[in-house]
């Protein structure tokens, strides 16, 4: 690697790093005005990229180790989307989770009824 | 001797383009990534599964971890500064710089490890809820990454006397290699921070 690259690489750190600071700065903001939790975690993706890209050197290695990184990548990202789909949907409360605990607790309450019923006929 | 018998220690692959230990060291990240995923991904079915989970910024001292998010991110900064040095044949300017990646590792764990303390004096513990269950794991395995990266760190910096002067750069390349390890356990906060401090 050359000395111009060095410098280059030097350059690219000293601009990511305050571009990082602000990012985490902001997280912490959207975080505190109770804005969407999506926003957070577009922000950690995009943190994530500029990190993987620059700092792991993802752009500059353009070779067939990068191209298993990038599968790696792509199979991470299915196994959290898979479970996200589901879960940004009950987080937003599109999915209500309210009617399935109402359904449990009627039928801990019918048992319960049951139960003392049989009691109560057993004292007679 | 072992340079003679293990080709492509400094030279790189004609096949892949990268040395031996940067090759490994990518498979072994890759590794990781599934392992961390895995990790993160089990917690987001515990948690929609759930039918309450606590916020974990009425839990978690955010304000430090913030502090701890800057201190990894400057790490990261400081083992380039630090490869880069050894590239100009700076040794001194690289010990002062890995000295300082080593210092923002410990202040990191120690931060922690107060953490940690004020969390077990309060009587919080991994088998309280499923919440503090997970946070005590994914944050313990990512501590324990830590200390095994300020270990590497600490025997790059106290043998880079002999082991620059024998083949600065094969050295370089382990420094390079090191630091890539350093900024995935970085990239792996960036993660964490957010999913269980500020969700």
């Amino acid at each position: 690697m050359s000395d111009s690259h060095v410098s280059n690489d030097i350059k690219t750190c000293l601009t990511v790093f305050p571009l990082l600071a602000a990012l985490i700065l902001i997280t912490v903001f959207v975080h505190q005005s109770h804005l969407s939790y999506n926003i957070q975690l577009v922000i950690e993706l995009v943190k994530a990229c500029i990190v993987i890209s620059y700092f792991v050197h993802l752009i500059a290695n353009r070779n067939e180790i990068s191209n298993v990184w990038w599968l790696t990548i792509i199979f991470v990202a299915g196994l959290l989307i898979l479970p996200l789909a589901n879960g940004l949907n009950r987080l937003n409360g599109t999915v209500d989770t309210s009617k399935e605990i109402q359904a449990e607790k009627l039928a801990e309450h019918s048992s319960s009824d049951a139960a003392a019923g049989e009691e109560g006929e057993h004292v007679h | 001797m072992s340079e003679e018998l293990i080709p492509f220690t400094v030279e790189e692959r004609p096949d892949t383009g990268l040395y031996n230990a940067k090759f490994g060291i990518w498979l072994f990240l890759a590794s990781e990534v599934m392992l961390f995923g895995s990790l993160i991904s089990s917690y987001i079915i515990l948690r929609t599964g759930a039918a309450a989970w606590p916020a974990g910024s009425s839990i978690l001292n955010v304000p430090l971890a913030t502090v701890n998010t800057m201190i990894l991110i400057s790490s990261s900064i400081s083992v380039v500064f630090a490869w880069a040095s050894l590239k100009e044949n700076n040794l001194a300017k690289f010990r002062l710089y890995m000295f300082l990646t080593i210092l923002a590792g410990v202040t990191f764990l120690a931060i922690k490890g107060y953490e940690y303390s004020m969390k077990f004096h309060h009587h919080l513990f991994p088998s309280n809820s499923m919440f503090l269950g997970i946070y005590f794991t994914l944050t313990g395995i990512h501590a324990l990454h830590l200390i095994g990266g300020v270990s590497v760190n600490t025997y790059m910096l106290l043998s880079s006397g002999v082991k620059f002067r024998e083949n600065p750069k094969r050295f370089t390349n382990r420094i390079e290699v090191a630091g890539l390890y350093w900024h995935f356990v970085d990239l792996v906060w960036i993660f964490l921070f957010p999913l269980l401090y500020l969700s």
